[in-house]
């Protein structure tokens, strides 16, 4: 018995040793270097923890030790290579500090000595989120050919992932543009590029397969937008191109031939084009129905010759009424938003839920922003008209496409911020000003690890009400069979 | 050990020096290439991913070794090793069901019919490696000779199911010859059906994201998926039905034995080398000495015979370039248009290989990126690749693009004969002073393109020129490119003015022997004779155009008879393509110049 004794107080001994408790700590006077950073960050309460690393560029960090202690109450507390939070306790603290602050003390052990530094916020919103996750494709940055890619969702209360549809069920389809309505994935629309392509439409869960690209139309259907009725669903029809930049510091530019707008009956399987949205000298793109669905947005610019002229294509934003009981387009453009005045170009106007703004991402010139380094976010108050660049989440890389919560309370959108190629997700509030808190790069259970190993860009992210309950397997079937329904235009 | 014991294993040790040899010797381009296709990471994540999957084990054994292929010598061994130890065992198995010496000879068949098979490229060393965990497998249950049906089935059904997380589906081959070593039809009967309804639950319930086909006949056995080469369904046959040599009835003697041993050696002799296409071999061959930089292998390969497609000549082209004899020497090849130069973009892991080598040392390093990255996507199996992301990392390197390099070198820093250059490679990052200073990085990073432009292969000699000249002289390269980029598209007009232009840095080296050619046939075409010509030309290079011009002159209507007037000279290949493309068009404006 006596040996047991022994062994067990060395086994204690031993995981005491192991557990490598900060002691002997020398303060340091500046906010902790962690991966991602999350100081003064603002989240919803219940979302998955902001696990962390600390990087430290002079010496490996072996541990850290991080307490963090809400306004409220309620501590937890990590130790180990990375911070990393028990997922229930990291919920009960946020839950429980609501519209209050998490203080964060972080200790890190380096060259066998602990330093601490100074604490840092994050702040619990009292908006919550009300959404179960996120959807996003995951696809590498390249250029014409891709490997593995797919649609994905994400719970956003912790770290699970699951497929929606990825290419390796298909041979190696190519999948875009995938849409709810208004968070509710019970309309869902999404595309498939390839030899199967397909434009996939489901309304209240049944799925339609229509033809990809119709003649008609001049091209396929693109960056698809509902009408909140679940009626209509707006696409534009870009013929695209690439480009490739011989110099450094640019890389890929895209651009349309031709493009328009055009809105589909679901009901009917009518495509409703109207001349103001069909300019032959024009090209009208990212169309958007504002959350009453009386107006349609869009963005316009005159049409180039490409790709000579390709740094003039110059977007404005502009919208026209739409009659969801008839099904018509009002007969005047008004322009919200003239980025052509002061020389920039805008695309991927998204307003929010609660009609309050629109959303947009300026660049220079073109709409694929995600290439355009000094893409960024800017906010129209549809109240005063006035638009602003929302300098608070922008970076000096490119920041792009972006969706908003049901609520209007959060927005998530990509940007290449980490390093400059890899598009990354990021989430941040918007408070009764109209003001966004700082963002928060998506919640990884091991974040260094996952960021730094992910050769894959996050793209046209949306949150998401409810997981995505898609069958793959029909929907495999379906896109394999090229059965599709043709389209045919209203008369 | 007993005698026969020792010839046993006398034979398989014969066995892997056989193919150790041959793959080292004559196949060592391919190992390359199942190298650069793949990059075998030394981390936790790496493992968890790779054997997440059905097959995943063999998988990740697979790429362990293959990444030993980057140095032919020790990969060919590995690979012999993983062949033999499968006739080994499978051998060993059915020497456990009392099988002659003639049929241990024969267990050799399935490891030389995949060595055969590794001529298609796209063949995985993962099916080798099932291979060998079934016959693994096979031998483990023939020590279990007397156990009853029952014990027998589930035995086999337990054994599927690890095996088929190991080995993926080459399991199958398990229940069938572990049945027959055993004598136990009724357990092969009921565990073949079981096994086919265990991957059917197990696609349902956890793999949807792979078509049923995969799951059945293998999810990384060949490089491009929903492919099943039927070789490989061959080879799982043999090996499964293989031990009914170990049926008491059909046991044979000495003279079987020989029989068996010269069928074998007559096979291999045979077959294994019959299988590998010569044209797919070169190609591979070609790009094994690019990456190796073995510039004047090339030229003397090339030398012993003329390339005979447009990758091979892209890399002759390539190494006479760097060897500073391209428009000196390049018409002694046939050329075959800027197709032969850079390649269009064509969306495979290879036909871009040699454009992108070519345009990285260009200094085209932005577009060398876009191609290598594409090139990497292209590898079917969602691999990434040792030598692609070494090039992407270079590329970020030189472009001052440092977090990208980082994130790369990160990776390869994981690697086993990536890391030491990785490490190296760091030095520079964050670091301008030092990336300035390197011997090669500094010097494309001081030549690259400035201009803001897309990259048009239709323009390519365009942006050549642009790029030998903006950088002052010093980008030989890019106007040895410039100059065969102009001979092949025939602008000899703009490569003459080139020659003419006081402003162009290279206007006061030595001409070179095409280019000569070129101005001289330039020159013909609008004057009876040199006189007054304002370029320095050999007389050689005269008298041949001159006597070229007469014998088309001649026999306009007879190209055979011009060949051997200037051959492999610029005016042969001109008038060739010419006649090709332009069909009398050429033909009637050299015939005015000369009325």
């Amino acid at each position: 018995m006596t040996k047991y004794k022994i062994l067990s107080v060395l086994i204690t001994l031993t995981l005491l040793g192991c557990g490598s408790k900060p002691d002997n700590v020398e303060r340091v006077a500046s906010l902790p270097p962690i991966f991602p950073d999350y100081t003064d960050v603002t989240i919803p309460a219940g979302i998955a923890p902001l696990n962390f690393a600390v990087i430290s560029d002079n010496a490996d960090v072996k541990r850290v030790d991080v307490t963090v202690k809400g306004d409220n109450g309620y501590e937890i507390h990590s130790n180990g290579e990375y911070a990393e939070f028990d997922i229930d306790e990291w919920h009960a603290l946020t839950e429980a500090n609501k519209g209050k602050r998490l203080t964060v003390s972080v200790c890190a052990k380096t060259d066998g000595e602990w330093i601490k530094y100074d604490d840092f916020n994050i702040n619990v919103s009292s908006w919550p989120l009300e959404q179960w996750g996120l959807t996003y494709r995951r696809i590498a940055p390249g250029y014409e050919v891709y490997s593995k890619m797919g649609i994905y969702q994400r719970d956003l209360g912790n770290f699970d992932e699951f497929p929606i549809i990825e290419n390796t069920m298909t041979d190696g389809q190519c999948y875009n543009c995938h849409t709810s309505n208004r968070t509710d994935p019970k309309d869902l629309v999404f595309h498939v590029r390839g030899e199967h392509g397909a434009t996939m439409v489901r309304k209240n869960g049944a799925c339609t397969w229509l033809k990809a690209s119709s003649e008609d139309l001049g091209g396929s259907m693109v960056y698809p937008y509902w009408h909140p009725s679940g009626r209509y669903c707006a696409f534009s029809t870009n013929q695209t191109r690439q480009g490739f930049h011989i110099s450094k510091g640019k890389r890929l530019e895209v651009f349309d031939i031709s493009s328009d707008v055009l809105v589909y009956d679901t009901e009917k399987n009518e495509i409703i084009l109207d001349s103001l949205l069909n300019t032959k000298a024009w090209s009208e793109n990212t169309p958007s129905f504002s959350p009453d669905g009386k107006w349609l947005y869009f963005t316009t610019c005159y049409q180039q010759e490409y790709p000579l002229k390709h740094k003039d294509e110059k977007y404005n934003l502009c919208r026209i009424s739409f009659d969801e009981n008839t099904g018509r387009f009002g007969e005047k453009v008004d322009t919200l938003f003239n980025a052509v005045a002061i020389d920039k170009s805008v695309t991927w106007p998204r307003p929010s839920y609660d009609g309050k703004y629109i959303l947009f991402t300026l660049c220079d010139y073109g709409y694929f922003s995600i290439w355009h380094k000094e893409s960024d976010q800017w906010l129209l108050d549809l109240d005063t008209g006035e638009a602003r660049p929302t300098d608070e989440i922008n970076s000096s890389d490119a920041d792009s496409f972006h969706n908003w919560s049901d609520n209007s309370r959060w927005v998530v959108f990509t940007s290449r911020r980490h390093d400059g190629l890899y598009s990354h997700l990021y989430i941040t509030g918007i408070d009764d000003n109209g003001v966004f808190s700082k963002p928060f790069l998506l919640p990884q259970k091991n974040p260094k690890d996952y960021y730094i190993q992910s050769l894959y860009s996050f793209n046209t992210p949306d949150f998401t009400k409810t997981k995505v309950d898609l069958d793959s397997r029909e929907a495999v079937g379906a896109i394999l069979s090229d059965e599709r329904i043709p389209t045919k235009v209203k008369p | 050990m007993t005698r026969k014991n020792i010839i046993l294993c006398a034979y398989t040790i014969v066995i892997f020096l056989a193919i150790w040899l041959f793959l080292w010797l004559q196949c060592p381009q391919y190992l390359l290439y199942h190298e650069r296709n793949q990059l075998f990471l030394f981390t936790g994540s790496y493992f968890l991913h790779t054997i997440s999957v059905p097959g995943g084990m063999a998988d990740y054994i697979s790429e362990f070794v293959v990444q030993f292929f980057y140095v032919p010598v020790y990969g060919a061994m590995m690979a012999a090793l993983v062949l033999s130890l499968s006739q080994l065992f499978l051998g060993m198995a059915c020497r456990r069901g009392n099988l002659s010496g003639s049929a241990f000879i024969l267990s050799a068949l399935p490891s030389l019919i995949y060595l055969g098979a590794m001529s298609d490229e796209n063949i995985l060393l993962s099916y080798a490696v099932a291979m060998i965990l079934s016959s693994l497998f096979i031998y483990i249950c023939s020590l279990f000779k007397g156990i009853s049906s029952l014990v027998c089935t589930i035995s086999l059904i337990i054994g599927f199911a690890a095996l088929y997380w190991l080995a993926g589906p080459m399991a199958i081959t398990f229940v069938i010859a572990a049945g027959i070593v055993c004598r136990r039809p009724k357990a092969i009967a009921i565990g073949v059906p079981v096994a086919f309804a265990f991957i059917w639950a197990l696609h349902s319930i956890f793999f949807e994201q792979y078509p049923l086909s995969s799951m059945l006949l293998g999810i990384n056995y060949y490089r491009v998926p929903e492919i099943h080469p039927g070789i490989l369904s061959v080879i799982a046959a043999l090996i499964a039905f293989f031990p009914i040599v170990t049926l008491p009835k059909i046991r044979a003697g000495r003279t079987a034995t020989y029989f068996s041993a010269i069928a074998t050696a007559a096979f291999a002799m045979i077959y294994v080398p019959a299988s590998f296409d010569k044209t797919k071999s070169d190609i591979l061959s070609y790009d094994s000495l690019v990456r190796q930089r073995k510039w004047t292998d090339i030229i003397e390969k090339a030398q012993n015979e003329n390339p005979s497609d447009v990758f091979s000549l892209q890399a002759v082209n390539l190494a006479l370039g760097m060897t500073g004899q391209l428009p000196e020497t390049m018409f002694r090849y046939s050329q075959n248009g800027i197709e032969g130069l850079i390649g269009k973009n064509r969306l495979d892991n290879t036909s871009q290989l040699i454009s992108a080598e070519a345009l990285f040392h260009l200094g085209l390093t932005n577009i060398a990126f876009s191609k290598t990255f594409d090139l990497q996507e292209s590898i079917m199996n969602d691999r990434k690749s040792g030598r692609l992301m070494k090039r992407m990392a270079e590329c970020m390197i030189i472009n001052g693009n440092y977090k990208v390099a980082a994130k790369y070198l990160g990776f390869l820093r994981n690697s086993l004969f990536y890391a030491d250059w990785a490490r190296k490679a760091e030095t520079l990052l964050w670091n301008d002073n030092a990336v300035e200073k390197h011997p090669a990085y500094g010097k494309m990073r001081r030549n690259a393109f400035r201009e803001e432009a897309f990259y048009d292969h239709s323009q390519i000699d365009k942006i050549l020129a642009i790029l030998a000249i903006d950088s002052g002289g010093e980008n030989t390269l890019a106007w040895q490119y410039f100059c065969a980029a102009s001979m092949l598209n025939g602008n000899i007009a703009t490569l003459a003015g080139a020659y003419g232009s006081p402003s162009n840095p290279y206007a006061g080296l030595p001409i070179p022997r095409h280019v000569q050619e070129a101005i001289a046939m330039y020159w013909t075409f609008n004057h009876p004779t040199f006189e007054g010509l304002p370029f320095h030309l050999k007389d050689e290079v005269k008298q041949q155009t001159a006597a070229l011009a007469q014998a088309v002159m001649k026999n306009k209507d007879n190209p055979a008879s011009w060949q051997n007037v200037a051959p492999g000279s610029y005016g042969i290949y001109f008038l060739n393509t010419s006649l090709t493309r332009q069909q009398t068009e050429v033909a009637n404006e050299y015939q005015h110049t000369h009325e």
